[in-house]
C-alpha cells in the first residue's frame, strides 16, 4: 500500500469527449501502480472521470481550444489528482434538496468516491482537488 | 459503447456493452427517446456488459424514467457488477417512486415487466 516512490505525473488533454476513455484507462493505471486495491481503483476512475467530463462539458468556453489538465500526486497517505479547466464552475457542491436534480449527480458521485473534493474556482479556470487515502479495507 | 435492441414479449430490451459516459450518453437518449416516441412504456437495461456508468448515462437514465412515470411505465436494469450497482444505489435511482428496479438477468425482469403488465 501507499507506494512513495511514484512520480508526479501530468497529462494535457485537448478537451474534447472523446479524450475521456484514455483518461479513465490512464487513472486506473496510476491508481494500481499507487497500490489500490480493485473497487478504490474504479472509485478513482469515476471520481476522475466525472471531474474531466466537467471540465469538458462546462469548463471549455472556447471548446476543442481548451485544455484539461490532470496531475497526479501519490505520497505516504493518499493519492491526489489535480483537475484544471478553463473555465468557471457553474454549480456549487450540491446539499439534500438537490438530490432530485439529477445534473448534480456527477458532484455527489465525486464526494461519495472519494474522501477529499475541492473545488477552487479562478479568473483563469476551475480545479478540482480530489483524494484518495490508502486503507486496508480498500 | 456498443448497443442494440432486442424485443422479448413485447418489451424493448437495450443490450449495451462497453462503457457508458458523457461522450456517449447522447446516442443512449436518442435510441431511448426513439423506443419512448413509438410508444414503449417498459423498458430494460442489460447492463451485464457494461464495465463503467457515469453521470453522463445515468442522467439518461433519470430522464427516461421521467418520461415514463406519467405513463405509468417501469424500467428494469440487469446489472450484477457490484461497483455499478453500488453507483446507481448511491444517486437513489432505484426505488417505488422511480419505478426503477434492479435485476440479475433478463429473465426475472421480463417476469417482472410481465406482472405490471397484468395487474395494470
Amino acid at each position: 500500500m501507499g507506494s512513495a516512490q511514484c512520480q508526479p505525473l501530468k497529462l494535457k488533454i485537448t478537451s474534447r469527449g472523446d479524450k475521456l476513455a484514455g483518461v479513465r484507462s490512464h487513472v486506473g493505471e496510476i491508481a494500481e501502480a499507487c497500490g489500490f486495491a480493485k473497487q478504490a481503483v474504479y472509485d478513482i476512475k469515476v471520481a476522475v472521470g466525472e471531474a474531466v467530463a466537467n471540465a469538458v462539458e462546462h469548463g471549455s468556453p472556447k471548446g476543442e481550444m481548451n485544455n484539461v489538465v490532470i496531475d497526479f500526486k501519490c505520497d505516504k497517505n493518499d493519492l491526489k489528482i489535480k483537475v484544471v479547466d478553463e473555465g468557471i464552475f457553474k454549480r456549487t457542491v450540491p446539499g439534500p434538496s438537490d438530490m432530485a436534480d439529477y445534473r448534480a449527480h456527477g458532484i455527489l458521485i465525486m464526494l461519495a468516491l472519494m474522501d477529499k473534493v475541492t473545488i477552487n474556482e479562478s479568473d483563469h479556470g476551475t480545479t478540482v482537488l480530489l483524494a484518495k487515502c490508502y486503507r486496508t479495507d480498500n | 459503447m456498443d448497443m442494440n435492441v432486442e424485443y422479448e414479449k413485447k418489451v424493448p430490451i437495450l443490450q449495451i456493452s462497453g462503457e457508458i459516459d458523457h461522450f456517449v450518453a447522447p446516442k443512449l437518449q436518442r435510441q431511448i427517446d426513439d423506443l419512448i416516441d413509438a410508444d414503449a412504456v417498459k423498458l430494460v437495461f442489460d447492463f451485464t456488459k457494461v464495465d463503467y456508468l457515469d453521470s453522463g448515462g445515468i442522467g439518461v437514465l433519470f430522464n427516461a424514467m421521467q418520461q415514463l412515470l406519467p405513463r405509468e411505465g417501469m424500467i428494469g436494469i440487469v446489472c450484477v457488477e457490484a461497483n455499478l450497482i453500488r453507483i446507481l444505489e448511491l444517486v437513489g435511482l432505484f426505488n417505488k417512486k422511480t419505478n426503477v428496479l434492479l435485476f440479475k438477468d433478463r429473465e426475472e425482469a421480463l417476469v417482472a415487466m410481465e406482472k405490471k403488465i397484468e395487474v395494470g
